[in-house]
């Protein structure tokens, strides 16, 4: 085939470059892209699956414990208003309720508490009845007495009573007994109290305030108005009773700070990866006006890896865009091989020169782009965009810069004198030198490995914001929360499943924490079991108001006093029908105000229980109790232990492919050689993190697969040209030295996945160009 | 109307502290029948002075009691006999004997209920709640100052035989506890009662009493927090 002439060649490549670019633009303009990107950190797991830890942590977020605030008016000095407090507290309470911001706004300390018993006691037949009923039944039945079933209950019933009266919260309850002879209520004080949360006497001066948003805190929009209202409230406070300072929690303004953070890290990042790059550019080549020619290369690599993954995802996460900044140094890889690249001959034209370096360029593009697209395979939504994104990336700078140096008039740049000087071969010293500075890498990648310690932690996603970490901190320790207990999620697709496996991890937790104690609203509510016995046990009871008057009358009691009781009990019974259980859980959790209502929750296909235990975290519940502790749902860290592996086997996967695919194109003799390059620097990387004791996570694999991936470019081009009997091309040096200054900045992220990432590809290519560089040295 | 638990406990524990104040052997007397009138600290008398000065500086009490618990709904008492140990260090602790063995313990952190077997359960105070100690605390010791201050005071005598009536000033821990009879002779209590209502009553009668005694640690282990 007849080479294209100069002047047409120039005008294809740049009409196909601008159509390209006008074809992306306009896609990224119609999906509307900035509307896609996500800051929620609940778009970095799976929407859906297999793991309940996911579909749990999403229920959550998307319900009402993700739309709690936390108050707190604090007194800044010696109390010298007295009653200011109170005022502030009723100033804040108006001005928050008045927002229309929030659903429900209530003082903490026990009106809530109250509401419980309240709601307790007008519903107790229907939820304490059964538990009682059936207890009853079964003691009738161990004891197996000669008297009806109803008869023996109501003896029972009336002498429990009168032991009662002698208990000290006896006095306490006098008021509560005329309609409650049955003790349901007092019976249920213990799990109460237990449940009862803070107590402000205690948590320090001052008065706390719950509230519940209307809307879910990750919105913007939602985010705005609650910084509004409470601002507006602060203010209203500081009038009212000057000296008493405001301070909040809640997600919003996590989620705020978070995506403040997150946006001006991503500018911070890849404004200076840029700058690096460019920077070593400049320094290591003759002409530094012309390195601004490997611009647009980078430029056309971010144009098509954010078409791709805007093309390819509803919604990408931002973090993808942090992470994707690492393309800068990647994606001039390929200028650099096509533009630092000398021609072989005087006369050789552009077509000619491509045409040399179109198999290398291939190879390792091509390469790369199937590892990385094997990470479309990820349970990590995440790790799916980065795999979309650096892959078309790389195929757009690939294909954009054999284009754009297409139409440039003089395609080479001429890199400075120490870029491409050498160590004199053949010398002895520096034989030896090579030798155990390679011997000494070996060690490290052969030892190094087995001392890395592993750190999986959702919160290595997010930007630290360590004042707002605190001040969250100390006013939910405010609140109740305390390092002493340890908060549990016990889920079923039904209130009927949930409630069964309830049962199932309180008897876990009984003999995994002896001398401990579990309480949970959700035994508020009856079993499955003893609702479904219910009709059986009422249906022989039709005597038991009589029989019950004439045991109180034999007990010293006044029947007449118990109407109420007498009354709500023959209401009870006649109702028809009886609900069905799952109804009966439904409305108590609908009924559940304040605080309160974050211990059960019953949406249709989900249902969770709250559990509080009095001890610090410990071991995890067996998955057959359908349960996890908070602080499992807080760091994720063996979902993201199960995501790691995967990712584990993903990147040897990869690395097998690429492997073989080097081995395919270079053959038997050649290929393990190259391949021995990125293998040796992945192991040295891992061992020297692991011999600096610095733990990794699931980054820093993604990293060494990157990291592997670029290494293999250099063992490519080394070999290559060592084939025809050349020395190294410099643009692996400057390649390497790019790729090491973005990563190198990425390394300073205050994210520290993002940091993960940038550390391990840094130290991986800097090891790999050492092994190019000091390889030939070592055999000479 | 279902009463809050926490306020439910509270109340019963301010009885139950309430009920056993300091106290001396039982003897026989006729006390009034009648509250008498509404007095002030100045207002005293030298014998009501005397008295108060007494019972604030008799020290930790250790006493032998009755309790009598009047319900609306029961024909007649539910009768409770146990010990009471008073120590302003330590707090105030009841140990019923009759019917069950069960210790109440009553000091500056809340309310501790521990049964025959040792096991406790704390029940923490509530900001929320009537000042329970702060009403508390000045009847246990007698002191004038916070007595007259939470307290509308009511004196009357006959003979050796006393009487003193307390009506809080605070609605709350009125509506709780009601109006407190202390009753007794000379520098000795004999008797109180909480009277809610007609119905719903607590009386305290006080059998043997020592004062100024020393709690060892065996006993301030057992029967404190």
């Amino acid at each position: 085939m007849q080479p294209l002439p100069p002047r047409t060649r120039k005008c294809a490549a740049r009409w196909i470059l601008a159509a390209g670019s006008i074809a992306a633009i306009a896609i990224l303009w119609t999906r509307g892209a900035s509307h896609r990107i996500s800051t929620d950190v609940f778009d970095l797991v799976p929407r859906a699956g297999s793991a309940p830890e996911i579909a749990l942590i999403r229920s959550l977020a998307s319900d009402r414990p993700s739309r709690v605030v936390l108050i707190a008016l604090e007194p800044g000095g010696a109390a010298d208003h007295p009653g200011g407090l109170s005022l502030a507290g009723e100033r804040c309470l108006a001005s928050l309720r008045g927002s229309g911001v929030f659903e429900d706004v209530e003082f903490m300390g026990g009106a809530y508490r109250d509401a419980m018993g309240r709601l307790l006691f007008e519903r107790r037949l229907d939820l304490l009845g059964p538990g009682w009923l059936e207890s009853g039944w079964r003691e009738y039945q161990s004891e197996a007495p000669r008297a009806p079933w109803s008869a023996w209950l109501a003896e029972r019933t009336a002498t429990r009573l009168e032991d009662f009266l002698s208990r000290p919260e006896a006095v306490g309850f006098q008021d509560l007994l005329q309609a409650d002879p049955l003790l349901l209520v007092p019976g249920m004080a213990d799990r109460l109290q237990d449940l009862a949360g803070p107590m402000p006497g205690r948590s320090g001066p001052g008065i706390l305030i719950w509230a519940l948003s209307r809307d879910s805190q990750l919105g913007t929009a939602a985010q705005k108005s609650i910084s509004g209202a409470l601002d507006r409230a602060s203010r209203d406070v500081s009038a009212a009773s000057p000296g008493i300072s405001t301070r909040w929690t809640g997600l919003s303004r996590l989620a705020a700070e978070s995506r403040r953070q997150a946006e001006r890290e991503v500018s911070r990042l890849n404004f200076l990866s840029l700058m690096a790059v460019l920077a070593v550019a400049l320094v290591c080549v003759r002409r530094p006006s012309r390195a601004f020619q490997l611009a647009p290369v980078i430029g056309f690599s971010m144009l098509g890896a954010w078409t791709a993954v805007m093309l390819a995802f509803d919604s990408v996460h931002v973090l993808v865009f942090v992470v994707g900044s690492l393309l800068c140094g990647v994606a001039i890889d390929y200028g650099f091989y096509v533009f630092l690249q000398p021609p072989s001959r005087a006369d050789e034209t552009y077509d000619g020169k491509v045409a040399r370096l179109l198999r290398p360029l291939l190879a390792s593009s091509l390469t790369v782009v199937l590892g990385f697209s094997l990470l479309i395979a990820s349970d990590l939504p995440v790790i799916r965009q980065v795999g979309v994104f650096v892959s078309a990336g790389l195929l757009a700078a690939l294909a954009s810069a054999i284009l754009w140096f297409a139409q440039v008039d003089d395609a080479f740049l001429e890199t400075r004198g120490f870029v491409r000087a050498r160590p004199r071969e053949g010398s002895r010293a520096v034989r030896t030198g090579a030798r155990a500075a390679l011997l000494l890498g070996g060690l490290v990648g052969l030892v190094g490995p087995w001392r890395i310690a592993w750190r999986d932690n959702v919160h290595d996603l997010q930007v630290p914001s360590p004042e707002l970490d605190s001040n969250d901190r100390s006013l939910r320790a405010r609140f109740g929360d305390t390092q002493n207990q340890t908060a549990y999620f016990t889920e079923g697709s039904t209130p009927t499943l949930a409630r069964e496996h309830l049962d199932q991890f309180l008897g876990w937790h009984a003999r995994a924490f002896p001398g401990s104690s579990a309480v949970s609203a959700g035994t508020l509510l009856p079993a499955p079991a003893e609702w479904a016995s219910l009709p059986v046990l009422t249906r022989g009871l039709d005597s038991f108001p009589a029989e019950f008057r004439a045991a109180l009358v034999r007990h010293g009691f006044l029947p007449a006093s118990f109407a109420p009781f007498f009354r709500a009990w023959e209401h009870w019974r006649r109702r028809t029908p009886i609900p069905a259980y799952d109804s009966l859980a439904e409305s108590f959790a609908a009924d559940l105000k304040g605080p309160a209502s974050l211990t059960i929750l019953c949406k249709p296909n989900t249902c969770w229980f709250l559990s509080v235990a009095n001890h610090a975290p410990g071991a995890e519940p067996p998955p057959s109790t359908h349960t996890l502790s908070a602080r499992q749902l807080e760091t994720l860290n063996l979902l993201f232990h199960r995501y790691r592996i995967s990712a584990l086997r993903l990147s040897g996967f990869g690395l097998g492919l690429v492997g073989l695919s080097v081995i395919l194109i270079y053959g038997w003799r050649r290929g393990p050689g190259i391949f021995a390059v990125p293998c040796g620097s992945c192991f040295f990387a891992f061992g020297l993190f692991g011999i600096l004791g610095h733990p990794l996570n699931l980054f820093h694999l993604l990293g060494a697969f990157l990291g592997v991936c670029l290494a293999h470019n250099y063992a490519i081009f080394t070999w290559e040209n060592a084939a025809r009997g050349d020395v190294p091309p410099p643009s692996i040096r400057l390649s390497a030295l790019c790729t090491a200054a973005s990563f190198g900045v990425l390394a300073t992220s205050s994210i520290p996945v993002v940091a993960a990432l940038g550390s391990m590809v840094a130290v991986i290519v800097l090891a790999a160009l050492a092994a190019v560089e000091l390889g030939p040295l070592a055999g000479s | 109307m279902m009463p809050a638990i926490g306020r439910t406990l509270a109340s019963a524990a301010l009885a139950l502290c309430l009920g056993c104040g300091v106290a001396a052997p039982r003897a026989c007397a006729q006390y009034p029948a009648q509250p008498g009138p509404e007095t002030t600290v100045s207002g005293l008398d030298a014998g009501f002075l005397a008295l108060f000065r007494a019972l604030a500086n008799q020290g930790s009490v250790r006493s032998e009691f009755t309790e009598f618990r009047w319900f609306p709904f029961r024909a007649g008492p539910v009768v409770l006999e146990g010990e009471m140990r008073f120590s302003r260090e330590f707090g105030l602790s009841l140990r019923y004997t009759k019917p069950v063995e069960r210790i109440v313990i009553a000091d500056s952190a809340g309310i501790v209920l521990r049964d025959a077997s040792g096991r406790s359960r704390e029940i923490e105070p509530d900001g929320r709640m009537p000042d329970i100690s702060g009403a508390l605390v000045p009847i246990l010791r007698f002191d004038t100052t916070e007595l007259f201050a939470r307290f509308r005071v009511h004196a009357a005598r006959l003979g050796n035989a006393w009487r003193i009536d307390l009506v809080s000033r605070d609605a709350q821990v009125g509506l709780l506890v009601g109006g407190v009879t202390i009753e007794g002779t000379e520098m000795a209590v004999r008797r109180i009662d909480f009277i809610r209502s007609p119905g719903q009553r607590i009386e305290i009668r006080i059998n043997s009493s020592a004062a100024g005694v020393k709690f060892g640690t065996l006993e301030r282990t057992r029967y404190f927090r």
